[in-house]
């Protein structure tokens, strides 16, 4: 009889999609080894200062019992910071981006803006959003992680 | 660790001295946010990292020699500071006088509105100190006496340095190498940064010269053309003349120059024959030129000469 109720309070749970979020903050250390050979390390960070490279690291779990589908992760570009060109990651996502404050997303090639009449390709520091979208769903216990680098100003 | 948090603070100071504008206040949190929508739920997250203070600052001068005369009084040499820095900042300001001879009566001026000059409400600097907000710009006058016994060709060669004294456990910033930290010294947050030029000289130098006169006037009849195409001087002859206006800016700009030449009374002057610097100029007092003439005066105005010059006026007078 015990086990029966309990199994009853968990079965709202037990039937949905449970997606949890984590955003953690990295300082980009870019280094040249005598080679000539440049990598990145990524160091923790609370505190940066102008002109620092910071890595956002956006990790999602499906702590769910079914599958999430229509995973969407927005992230609007921080203020005080540029995006970094091409930096934005995810595997398995279909990665848009807005230079409108988010009214509307397209792919990178196809980013437009308008300057004093005259349209143009968007550069980097037009970027407002970033958008990863999972065509696949996200299975119960799986996770995985997007990423982007801004430059501070 | 340490190397690797140095090497990149390195590259953040080159990139701040690279772009014009200061960067992002100290103490600005900057929070990212990413938002995940699916079939059933939304839910977020978020990522603080707060911006530290980076202590930079440039000092520059236009102005990096001036000619001056043996026994003359309040010379100046004009700087500009900037705290290029993100956060307000203290710096202390100096100099060192060396050369052939030592400037007398040493004070050094705030030019509040950076105009090189030292207006009448700029009052020589309060202590050895200033403080300058995050991006904030004021020019430093250096104000000097000429010693009488200076001589030609002698030099008296100044050398500014401004230096923050942001200190930390005995560690100074104006004199510690890009990249320290230093704990607890920071403006609006918790430290404090040294940027890659937390201390700046610069060098500016009187050079004692003879006196040059500003401004040096010759005049002269370029040509004369008779009735008969001929060049005699007879009644009816057009006289050409040049004036030379040579303007020497070593000691000072010119301001407010005016030209003028009176026709002799037994000459008529042609009219429509006024040229500057072979610009013909209206004989009208118009606003198509800053010259003209009337009965018998010709007015050039020349205005304000920041840097040497040398100005031609022709003008055409008949014989009577």
């Amino acid at each position: 009889m015990r086990l029966f109720f309990l199994t009853l309070l968990m079965l709202p749970m037990l039937a949905s999609a449970q997606v949890t979020l984590t955003t953690e903050a990295y300082k980009i250390i870019v280094q040249t080894n005598d080679d000539g050979i440049v990598s990145e390390e990524w160091v923790t960070v609370e505190e940066v200062v102008p002109g620092d490279k910071v890595g956002y690291r956006i990790s999602y779990e499906n702590t769910g019992t079914q599958d999430a589908t229509g995973v969407v992760i927005n992230n609007p570009v921080p203020d005080n910071t540029v995006y970094v060109a091409n930096s934005a990651a995810g595997t398995g996502s279909q990665i848009t981006y807005s230079v409108d404050a988010g009214n509307n997303f397209a792919r990178s090639a196809e980013l437009i803006v308008e300057k004093n009449g005259l349209k143009s390709k968007a550069r980097a520091d037009d970027i407002t959003h970033i958008r990863w979208t999972l065509p696949e769903a996200v299975a119960p216990q799986a996770s995985g992680s997007v990423e982007f680098q801004v430059r501070v100003k | 660790m340490k190397n690797l948090f140095k090497t990149a603070l390195i590259t953040a100071g080159l990139l701040v001295g690279n772009t014009a504008f200061a960067g992002t206040a100290a103490g600005v949190d900057i929070t990212n946010t990413a938002v995940a929508t699916y079939d059933g739920g939304t839910v977020s997250a978020s990522a603080v990292v707060q911006v530290q203070e980076v202590i930079d600052v440039a000092l520059s001068t236009s102005s990096p020699q001036r000619s001056v005369t043996a026994g003359d009084t309040n010379q100046t040499l004009p700087f500009t500071v900037q705290n290029t820095g993100n956060g307000t900042e203290t710096f202390k300001v100096s100099y060192v006088n060396s050369g052939d001879i030592s400037s007398e009566n040493i004070s050094i001026f705030v030019d509040l509105n950076n105009n090189g000059v030292i207006d009448t409400n700029e009052v020589s600097i309060s202590g050895d100190t200033i403080t300058l907000d995050r991006d904030e710009t004021v020019g430093l006058i250096i104000k000097a006496d000429i010693p009488a016994s200076a001589s030609a060709d002698d030099l008296s060669i100044f050398a500014l340095t401004v230096s923050s004294i942001t200190e930390a456990s005995g560690v100074v910033a104006g004199t510690a190498a890009p990249g320290t930290l230093l704990a607890g010294q920071g403006t609006g947050t918790a430290d404090a940064v040294v940027g890659e030029n937390a201390s700046q000289t610069r060098n500016a130098q009187f050079r004692i010269g003879v006196r040059v006169d500003p401004v040096t006037i010759t005049k002269t009849v370029a040509s004369s053309l008779d009735p008969f195409g001929g060049s005699t001087n007879i009644p009816g002859t057009q006289v050409t003349y040049n004036i030379r206006v040579v303007v020497d800016t070593s000691s000072g700009p010119v301001n407010n120059l005016i030209i003028t030449d009176e026709i002799p009374a037994d000459m008529t002057y042609t009219p429509n024959s006024l040229s500057l610097n072979n610009s013909g100029q209206t004989d009208a007092d118009d606003a198509a030129d800053n010259s003209k003439v009337s009965a018998n005066l010709v007015t050039v105005e020349l205005g304000n000469i920041v840097s040497s010059s040398t100005f031609t006026i022709q003008l055409t007078a008949e014989i009577k």
